[in-house]
């Protein structure tokens, strides 16, 4: 097992330095293995041999499908889908790429990802048709190197009628493609027979050639080929001497007419294939920008909310099909309200069979295949997170169907971050509110019973000491308004009155409502400043904070200056006092709840300045502390003044 | 006679502490501790005050006050706790006379429960009130300090009517809005503020800390006469 492991670690390091040193392999350490399949209803015998194959060597495996131009019928699209996800469930990394030619793109593959052993099945096909074709498996063989190869011979008693019967072939002819056929070979036709004398025959056949190639960008292999053999036979008929038989009495004519029924030929074929190459690479280009796009999506997004309405429009963008997501909950399965369209009931059951199954369902699979929608399980490790819907008009193809699921691995993978994220959030939160709890319980029941023992002790003297009794009441009952404060600030119950508001009365009123003496404190207001827009009753309280923090921490001797000015478009309303001033790297810890310095006098809870800070704060302001230079704190509340205060017009009488 | 007090609230101490101050200041107290028992209470004793704790164990505070305002003129004075400001107001604007915030101070209690008594007398229209050197002519429409008239705006002169009119009792910012502007006022809340410092400058001695006109945080205003 230890050295099977250790195989493992040395065939993973292998593959990292050769594709950073571009080596092409294979280099022989683990085994791989890499199967080809296609629609072929024997594809699934491969896939099934090709996997006990790995699982006695213990090798992993690859699926490839080579996207061959032929474009696939709807049974044949059906069949390899279920083929890719049979081989995906069973374990296989599945590779889609195209070519034109299997054995090259077979062999492209195999040195790319370090296979040491490809399977093949051979084929049932007549022998003829591998005489003018290159037959694949023994270019593949030719060439493969060190790579074994397995052919599978098909079983014979397992083939199926014909795949395709010549009905359906018939209806899936490109018949639009031939009338064009047909109208450009009479065209030129006619255009020749009209220039035919000035020119003679034999620019004819340019004219036929040019036709041809312009053909070619436009239509299919056939319909092209149709179209060169059509040209000759035309030109051999209607132009070559004999004109109007089939004859041809001069050599060097006959030499032509070979000549150009091979280029002919040659010169469709290429264009076609030029163009369905193009055409591929196109497509493969716009599925990786629609994955690029897809992921950039996610990656920019912070968290599901705002990730899901983005990709539903994205799935709009790319397949022109509405989708809906579910994701995975306490009850099981519930639909995310940013889908394009509302999931029956119906949908809702399939959708629960492939997030159960962890298997794709819905249309174009094997699992209730009328369904509206195709479900595809959101699949991290061993576990659904939830189901992608799409609801597509037509049958998806195979580029549609793995763009799709390369789409629900990515989601899969953010909805996966974004859940162990929040619960990494969670438990911290949990943890912060244990610790929280915890300093609570310890100074609020220091808070409460200090005073409530310094009643009792009061009430037990012969003669009850009442200005002792007056103080523990007062602290009682600043602790209690201190907690209900916190708690109504906490429940986000505090929404701020706004009146415009003279900042001089403001702040004296606050003084006044603090009841220190005259002599205790000194007040400087700026004049003309301008009315601002708060709620009165919370920033008199965070004011009121402010100075009865600066008595608990000020000296009694010296008065505490409060003053008022603007600073550009803030209000700065200080409260300072001459006490010892703030520690080093206290100026924003005094504002965290529970926070007691180190300078602090005991008794109090640690919540005025908390308080007055999420009240300032509701009203977009800021409040900050710092030392003075000479000596003690500083704590100013910064609020903004916004727009100039119009007062409803009116006339003067009285 | 002694006038009668009946005390609705569900908290002992407390009953027994409002029936210590009102026996002394010679009310006849009767109390109880929920509101349908209070509300057969204040039919049988026709009291000359009610001191109702918005709190009770059977119904809202606030319902009993509806309920009693629908057949009774009797003033009320509302037991609240701090932070209930929203309370206050809605007492207020049911038809309480005032409030005290518990825990309150046995003086300050008495006091507004004679301002409270007292707006109930029979109302002969104030004509002319005086504070100090301040007369208010509400007949001629002329305020005047000493032997200087005082030019107020409309809104200004409006406002202190209203104050004049309703002495020691507090006036939420809702019921000085309507009286003042009608129905539709809301837009002048954020505004009444200016108003009142506009006010205060022209009729305090010391606008900077107005004896007149005294701010309840959260709540309104009140005209201190006295």
């Amino acid at each position: 097992m230890a050295l099977r492991l250790v195989a493992e670690h040395v065939d993973r390091d292998l593959r990292d330095i050769m594709s950073e040193e571009k080596i092409a392999g294979p280099w022989k350490s683990g085994d791989r293995l890499l199967v080809a399949v296609s629609a072929s209803p024997y594809s699934e015998r491969l896939i099934r041999y090709t996997r006990r194959l790995a699982a006695s060597m213990e090798a992993s495996w690859i699926v490839a499908n080579i996207e061959l131009s032929r474009s696939l019928s709807e049974q044949e699209q059906t069949r390899l889908t279920r083929y890719l996800a049979l081989a995906r469930q069973l374990g296989a990394e599945v590779i889609s790429i195209p070519g034109s030619d299997i054995g090259e793109a077979l062999l492209r593959i195999a040195r790319q990802h370090n296979v040491t052993q490809i399977v093949i099945g051979k084929p049932l096909g007549t022998r003829w048709a591998s005489f003018w074709k290159r037959d694949p498996l023994h270019w593949l063989m030719r060439n493969s190197g060190n790579i074994d190869i397995h052919m599978i011979p098909a079983d014979e008693s397992a083939r199926p009628g014909r795949g395709e019967s010549i009905e359906e072939r018939l209806a899936r002819a490109p018949w639009q493609d031939y009338g064009a056929a047909l109208a450009i070979a009479a065209g030129v036709t006619g255009l020749s027979l009209s220039i035919f004398d000035y020119t003679g025959y034999w620019a004819v056949a340019l004219f036929y050639l040019l036709a041809v190639v312009l053909a070619a960008t436009r239509l299919r292999r056939w319909p092209t080929l149709f179209l060169a053999a059509l040209s000759a036979v035309l030109w051999d008929f209607l132009f070559i001497p004999p004109r109007f038989t089939f004859y041809i009495s001069q050599f060097q004519d006959f030499m032509m007419f070979g000549a150009y029924f091979v280029i002919a030929i040659v010169i469709g074929h290429l264009a076609t294939q030029l163009r369905e190459r193009e055409q591929s690479e196109r497509r493969r280009e716009e599925r990786a920008t629609a994955l690029y796009r897809f992921t950039r999506a996610l990656a920019a997004s912070s968290d599901l909310d705002e990730a899901l309405p983005k990709i539903s429009a994205l799935i709009k963008n790319s397949f022109q099909a509405d989708a809906a997501v579910w994701l995975r909950d306490e009850s099981g399965l519930s639909c995310h309200a940013a889908g394009t369209f509302k999931p029956s009931s119906k949908d809702e059951s399939v959708a629960v069979w492939a997030f159960q199954k962890k298997q794709s369902a819905g249309k174009s699979t094997d699992t209730l295949p009328d369904a509206d929608a195709l479900h595809v399980p959101l699949i991290t490790g061993d576990r659904a997170e939830g189901v992608l819907s799409v609801r597509l008009a037509n049958l998806p193809t195979i580029e549609q169907r793995e763009l799709l699921d390369a789409f629900a691995a990515q989601l899969a993978l953010f909805v996966n971050k974004e859940r162990a994220l929040e619960e990494s959030r969670e438990a911290q939160i949990a943890r912060q509110s244990q610790k929280l709890q915890k300093t609570l319980f310890d100074s609020v029941s220091h808070e409460l019973k200090t005073p409530l023992a310094a009643m009792t002790a009061a009430l037990q003297q012969p003669q009850p000491d009442c200005a002792e009794l007056q103080q523990a009441a007062h602290r009682l009952t600043r602790t209690v308004d201190h907690l209900l404060d916190a708690t109504r600030l906490e429940s986000g119950l505090l929404q701020p009155v706004r009146e415009w508001c003279d900042p001089a009365e403001l702040i004296r009123e606050a003084v006044a409502a603090s009841g220190l003496k005259d002599g205790a404190v000194r007040v400087n207001i700026a004049k003309d400043l301008p009315a601002i827009s708060v709620d009165s009753r919370l920033i008199q309280q965070a004011l009121g904070s402010l100075l009865s923090n600066a008595v608990a921490h000020g000296k009694s001797e010296q008065p505490i200056e409060v003053s008022a000015a603007r600073d550009d478009s803030m209000l700065v309303v200080s409260v300072a006092d001459h006490g010892p001033g703030l520690a080093p790297g206290e100026e924003n810890k005094v504002f965290e709840k529970f926070y007691r310095g180190p300078r602090t006098r005991p008794g109090g809870l640690g919540l005025g300045l908390s308080i007055a800070r999420q009240l300032v704060e509701a009203h977009g302001g800021q409040i900050v502390a710092q030392n003075q230079e000479n000596g003690g704190a500083r704590f100013s509340i910064r609020l903004p003044i916004g727009e100039v205060m119009r007062l409803p017009s009116e006339a003067a009488t009285a | 006679m002694k006038p009668v007090a009946v005390i609705i609230d569900d908290e002992v101490q407390i009953r027994r502490l409002l029936r210590v101050a009102l026996e002394a200041e010679n009310y006849q107290v009767h109390e109880t501790d929920n509101g349908r028992d209070g509300l057969i209470e204040i039919a049988n004793r026709k009291p000359a005050v009610i001191l109702l704790d918005l709190g009770l164990p059977d119904m809202d505070g606030l319902d009993v006050l509806k309920r009693l305002r629908e057949w009774s003129e009797a003033p009320v004075l509302v037991l609240s706790v701090r932070d209930d400001e929203q309370g206050k107001v809605a007492a207020l604007d049911s038809g309480a006379e005032d409030y005290v915030t518990k825990p309150f101070s046995t003086p300050e209690l008495l006091a507004r429960l004679r301002a409270a008594q007292r707006k109930t007398r029979p109302e002969e229209e104030v004509s002319i009130f005086k504070s100090g050197d301040l007369i208010v002519d509400l007949t001629a429409r002329v305020v005047t300090r000493g032997d200087r008239e005082i030019k107020l705006t409309a809104t200004e002169y409006a406002l202190l009517r209203l104050f004049v009119r309703h002495p020691g009792r507090v006036l939420t910012h809702r019921y000085i809005l309507r009286e003042i502007w009608g129905p539709k006022s809301e837009e002048h809340r954020q505004y009444l503020r200016v108003y009142i410092t506009h006010l205060r400058q022209k009729i305090e001695v010391d606008p900077t800390t107005p004896c007149l006109i005294k701010t309840e945080s959260g709540i309104g205003y009140r005209f201190d006469a006295a």
